[in-house]
């Protein structure tokens, strides 16, 4: 009886207790409640990890906080208009736009961007305990100013890989093949040599048995940036010419005259190099940018190309757009045989490291609302379901989530390339003029590919014009 | 005599309606093939047909979304540039203005730069001029209905003036002998004679706000984004959606379709009417 009473009043102690008391809240409940009815705007390019952020994190953020968040995808060219615009215009539209790898620069010279690092530190009660930046993989060294303070977190990232057919390269009547034309085995090329062999071994295999097959890709559009960005981010590096041939440590020079290496040796084999490869591509190649290359290793007419990794991982796993899925191999860029050695001892880099954040305009009028968001979208916890719907990695945590150790394996080993090897790949040169050197020199580079100026003459060119525009900046005294 | 040779008309009729309707049978093959075969086989032939790209535009609630913002933008803009268009032509028409051919002159002269030259000036319109409080024009469907009043208007006037002009105005004087009013002559008179020509006007001008992308992608962002800016959604560096796009083409021709359907009786009479004055 008294034992009855005692659980009855236990009972009633701890019904009157858990009435009584408020309900224990989360920190994105608590923090958010302040900011309950703020409607954040964002924009971005529509890919597929920003389309989760709008179609996933973005509601369930505002299921645990009130604070509603719309993000409007659009296309790069828009994206980039309409962010410049309304930072430019101080506007306030934006509480958060895309940043692309290389225009930070371009951005923190401007100041149009709010430190995350320092608002967090100087506003605790922001801070979610979740949020930790030591956890992000080095891309996230991209957004950071000289001091390591963050202005962007970090949402998609990918090093852009050496993709190859398994079914062709282990086909035995194709290894006998190549065997006899070359005397070699047929494996993924480790140099320029072996990928230049491979790649017209294939273009003539295609040609001869009236197959829709080429040797490899080619980003080399006459007329698009693409294909620039495509000779000095992914080919001349991997002859040695790091920084797209600019050495800022020598007065920002491009030229050999002056200590650069624009119109190097070494640059001047690149562009022959990659200038041949061009030819035994496919027809496309002319026309390619960088989501072209993708379509067409997808659309299975070459044997092996360089791709983007964040094309690479639809091109292996989506049966709904790529006929290779199953068959895709990836392996490092081919390169020199002394520049896989100076990478891997840290000097230079070996392809690029490409990607992008969400950073918070000072011309936002909601900034402390969109510093829950962007701590939001860069914790651990909600980093493995966005890796599989949309595959990039930013969080070191990612790595070993089992849901990613399956996704690697159908992926053949990007995800672990990723990690194991990421640091050899680099973001654009930490340079604020990208667009005006790019510009400077984008018309001679075309006329190089539309074959009006011999290669040679043609990087000489661009190396003076490179420094001409560097002067006019006030770059080079 | 000339031999009557139907059949001859009737293959020229069937060849050029064939050429004619190719790009929308060419738009329709792509929307209904899935991606990987637009690119590795590509072809002309309706062999399979892959439902996909449609349920995923009709399922989208944003897309919905753009369509209805572009059905009100587009409508309420041929309306309101219809109406304006019809009064001006009629003052230009009916009353004795000084230098009134300068004036016709000047209103197109709106149109001889390209839209491009004015995106800046409006997004500071638009952004920091038409504000009240936190309220802006920016991203307002009223936003944009004005807007394009600034192309089409100047476009219209000059469409349906021949329409007014030809309209006899002693019909005008009589209603007046009779007692009519201004007003009265306008909506009672010249307005039901002026109907083949309003009609042409509406769905010129429709059409030309049903399509516009510069403007509409540069000033919306989330409530008045109209369905050719959604389209840009789908070229990603991670491929263009060529199906998916395809299907809302062809999806954005339907309400097109169906305005034309309704007004075409009066287009060829609008086309040419006033085009031979007695």
């Amino acid at each position: 009886m008294i034992k009855k009473s005692g659980i009855g009043l236990a009972a009633l102690t701890l019904a009157l207790m858990t009435t009584a008391l408020p309900a224990r809240a989360d920190f994105w409940s608590d923090a958010g409640a302040k900011y309950k009815g703020v409607v954040l705007h964002g924009v971005t390019e529509s890919t597929p990890p920003s389309n989760y952020i709008k179609d996933v994190l973005a509601p369930e953020f505002e299921k645990k906080t009130g604070i509603k968040v719309e993000i409007e995808t659009t296309s790069w060219d828009q994206m980039y208009d309409k962010a410049i615009k309304d930072m430019e215009a101080k506007t306030g539209i934006y509480d958060m736009i895309y940043i692309e790898q290389d225009i930070i620069y371009a951005y923190l010279a401007r100041n149009f961007l709010v430190d995350i690092t320092k608002s967090l530190k100087d506003d605790p009660s922001l801070k979610s305990p979740d949020y930790d930046e030591s956890h992000y993989t080095t891309f996230a060294n991209y957004f950071k100013n000289a001091d390591g303070d963050i202005f962007g977190t970090p949402m998609e990232a990918f090093i852009k890989v050496y993709l190859y057919r398994t079914d062709l390269f282990n086909d035995p009547k194709i290894q006998e093949a190549f065997k006899k034309e070359t005397g070699k085995d047929l494996k993924p090329a480790v140099t320029h040599e072996d990928y230049t062999e491979i790649a017209e071994f294939f273009t003539k295999y295609g040609k001869d048995n009236g197959l829709d097959l080429w040797g490899t890709t080619a980003q080399a559009h006459t007329g698009h940036p693409a294909s620039w960005y495509e000779f000095f981010e992914s080919i001349a590096p991997t002859f040695g010419v790091f920084n797209w041939g600019v050495d800022a440590s020598k007065n920002y020079a491009a030229s050999v005259e002056n200590g650069g290496t624009m119109n190097s040796a070494e640059s001047k084999a690149a562009m022959k190099y990659w200038l041949h490869l061009r030819d035994i591509a496919p027809p496309e190649s002319a026309a390619s940018t960088w989501t072209e290359v993708g379509t067409t290793f997808a659309a299975g007419r070459v044997a092996q190309g360089l791709v983007y990794g964040e094309n690479a991982a639809w091109i292996a796993s989506d049966a709904e757009k790529s006929k290779v899925v199953g068959n895709v191999g990836v392996a490092l860029p081919p390169t020199e045989a002394k520049v896989l050695e100076d990478v891997k001892a840290g000097k230079g880099y070996l392809g690029y490291y490409d990607g992008g954040a969400f950073g918070l305009p000072v011309t936002s009028k909601n900034k402390e609302a969109s510093l829950l968001f962007l701590q939001f979208i860069g914790q651990d916890s909600v980093q493995p379901d966005w890796a599989v719907a949309a595959p990039r990695i930013t969080n070191t945590a990612t790595y070993d989530d089992p849901k990613i150790v399956d996704m690697d394996k159908k992926l053949n080993g990007y995800y672990s390339m990723l990690k194991n090897d990421g640091k050899l790949f680099a973001g654009a040169p930490p340079y604020p003029f990208h667009a005006q050197v790019r510009e400077a020199t984008a018309p001679i580079f075309y006329k190089i590919l539309l074959g009006e100026i011999p290669s040679d003459e043609g990087l000489d060119q661009m190396a003076a014009a490179a420094e001409a525009e560097l002067k006019n900046l006030g770059y080079r005294k | 005599m000339r031999q009557q040779r139907p059949y001859i008309y009737l293959l020229l009729w069937l060849g050029l309606s064939l050429l004619t309707l190719f790009p929308i049978y060419w738009l329709f093959v792509i929307s209904v093939k899935p991606a990987v075969e637009l690119f590795t086989t590509p072809s002309l032939i309706l062999d399979t047909v892959y439902w996909k790209n449609y349920i995923n535009v009709i399922g989208n609630a944003t897309l919905r979304g753009y369509m209805i913002n572009s059905l009100i933008i587009s409508t309420s803009n041929a309306a309101l540039v219809t109406v304006l268009a019809f009064l001006a032509c009629y003052s230009l028409s009916r009353f004795d203005l000084a230098g009134k051919e300068n004036i016709f002159f000047w209103t197109i002269t709106n149109r001889m730069a390209p839209a491009a030259v004015f995106l800046l000036p409006f997004y500071l319109l638009f952004t920091q001029v038409f504000t009240f409080g936190d309220w802006k024009l920016y991203d307002t469907k009223i936003g944009m209905i004005l807007l394009y009043c600034t192309f089409n208007l100047p476009f219209a006037i000059w469409t349906l003036r021949p329409t007014i002009d030809g309209i006899p105005k002693e019909l005008d004087e009589a209603a007046t002998v009779d007692g009519a009013s201004t007003w009265q002559v306008i909506s009672e008179v010249v307005f039901p004679l002026a109907r083949p020509g309003l009609a042409v006007t509406f769905i010129l001008t429709w059409v030309f706000a049903w399509n516009e992308f510069l403007l509409a992608a540069t000033l919306t962002s989330f409530n008045a984004r109209t369905i050719t800016t959604g389209l840009s959604e789908y070229v990603t560096t991670t491929g263009t959606e060529w199906g998916t796009m395809a299907a809302i083409a062809v999806i954005t021709l339907i309400p097109a379709l169906i305005i034309f359907s309704m007004v075409q009786r009066h287009i060829v009479a609008g086309l040419t009417f006033g085009a031979v004055k007695e």
